[in-house]
């Protein structure tokens, strides 16, 4: 008899502990924001055949100005609208007319940071007519001024005069600007799948 | 008589010792194209055109100043950390995430030699941006961004002096991208198939302050950067 009882309160022990372990956290935060939305699951890029080596410039600039901080300063996701600058031939053609209107958005921003280093834009998610995304090699980034490039020598100068080469340090890179006078290249690979 | 068994005893032993070593050598040999798979499907999907390659490492993990990932553009894959894998989605993690920074020393000036001077520099900086662009690639390969907050949520430690060293703590790391993850890939967080993992379920518990965070900014529709602990 005490050999049955003993059993039933260890199934009931067991039980009660297989209960708790399978009752998980829930992400009620994506439930309530999410729930409802049509999402899509995006496509991976996996049928990829690179053989052909032909490669279109896409000359582009920005409508507004942005920057990577300050003012002018873009979000992560913000969208952006570029014109073609002049007309894009591919075997005697146009394949994207000069001041054709392309959608894209603010992918990534990496603020400036010290010894020099610049701030920088990626843009992602151009939205072409006719020129389907995976032809398109994305994303491209915009840097600011990339102090690094004289702070390195003169820190490697100073380091025999300590804390000197330490101070260069402090000196930050440039913010990332795309103005509208800048030309931006975009690379199209009109025979890639 | 007896030295014709010493010489058998002799050639049995040399091929036992083969035996060990073919076994051994096959188990990193499998090890190996296992990392290429993945790898060359993460390069080939996000149309990465530089050369980094991956190498499968048996020994011991050692901590030394060269950073073969930004340097040479190798990225080695110690065997230790096969103990924190768990699924191809964390494997392509961990790759995507170095991918991220090697592709990042090709760019800028001297052959890239400063962008990698760089990402020394600013650790933490670049291992934010890299977290993130390991999302888009991870995504593009057709693997499940989330397998990069599991493995983030098992593989580093929440050190005391996260703020000040050059490292940063991982329960921001994995803030950051699942807000990402959020903004650019949100079936994966409206479909997981990682809501019963139970490093899912760990990172839940960690990031309620975090996420109630992300929660503000949303319903307030704003731009701003949150600063997550």
């Amino acid at each position: 008899m005490i050999k049955y009882i003993m059993l039933f309160v260890l199934a009931v022990v067991l039980g009660v502990n297989c209960a708790f372990a399978n009752t998980p956290v829930k992400d009620e935060f994506v439930e309530q924001t999410l729930a409802g939305k049509e999402l899509i699951k995006p496509e991976p890029n996996l049928n990829y055949d690179y053989q052909d080596t032909d490669r279109v410039m896409i000359p582009i600039q920005i409508t507004k100005k942005i920057s990577s901080a300050g003012k002018y300063g873009a979000y992560e996701g913000m969208p952006l609208e570029f014109i073609v600058k002049e007309n894009v031939f591919y075997n005697h053609k146009i394949v994207v007319p000069a001041g054709t209107k392309i959608k894209a958005r603010v992918d990534i921003i990496t603020g400036k940071g010290i010894s020099g280093i610049p701030g920088e834009l990626f843009i992602t998610d151009f939205e072409i007519p006719n020129v389907p995304g995976y032809q398109i090699m994305e994303p491209i980034s915009k840097r600011g001024q990339n102090r690094t490039l004289w702070i390195l020598p003169l820190k490697w100068a100073l380091t025999p005069l300590p804390p000197l080469g330490s101070f260069t340090n402090i000196i930050f890179g440039g913010d990332a600007v795309i103005k509208p006078k800048h030309t931006l290249k975009l690379y199209y690979y009109p025979n890639w799948i | 008589m007896k030295r014709f068994i010493l010489i058998l005893a002799l050639l049995l032993t040399g091929s036992m010792v083969w035996a060990v070593d073919d076994a051994t050598l096959l188990k990193e040999k499998s090890c190996q194209q296992y990392i290429n798979e993945i790898g060359t499907t993460i390069l080939n999907a996000n149309k990465i055109d530089k050369h980094i390659i991956f190498t499968y490492n048996k020994d011991e993990y050692k901590k030394t100043m060269n950073d073969p990932t930004i340097t040479k553009r190798q990225i080695i894959f110690y065997k230790e950390y096969f103990k924190y894998i768990d699924n191809d989605d964390e494997m392509a993690a961990f790759l995507a995430h170095q991918i991220s920074r090697a592709v990042k020393s090709f760019s800028g000036e001297w052959g890239g030699f400063v962008s990698s001077a760089q990402i020394k520099f600013a650790p933490k900086k670049y291992e934010i941006f890299a977290d993130k662009r390991a999302v888009d690639y991870m995504v593009n390969a057709g693997y499940n961004p989330i397998g990069l907050i599991t493995l983030l949520n098992k593989i580093y430690p929440q050190n005391v002096l996260d703020k000040l060293i050059f490292h940063n703590p991982p329960t921001r790391r994995m803030a950051i991208v699942y807000e990402y993850i959020y903004n650019n890939y949100p079936y994966y967080l409206a479909n997981n198939p990682y809501i019963n993992n139970i490093n899912y379920q760990n990172f839940l518990l960690n990031s309620v302050a975090n996420r109630a965070k992300l929660k503000e900014k949303i319903q307030t529709g704003s731009t701003k950067r949150i600063k997550y602990d």
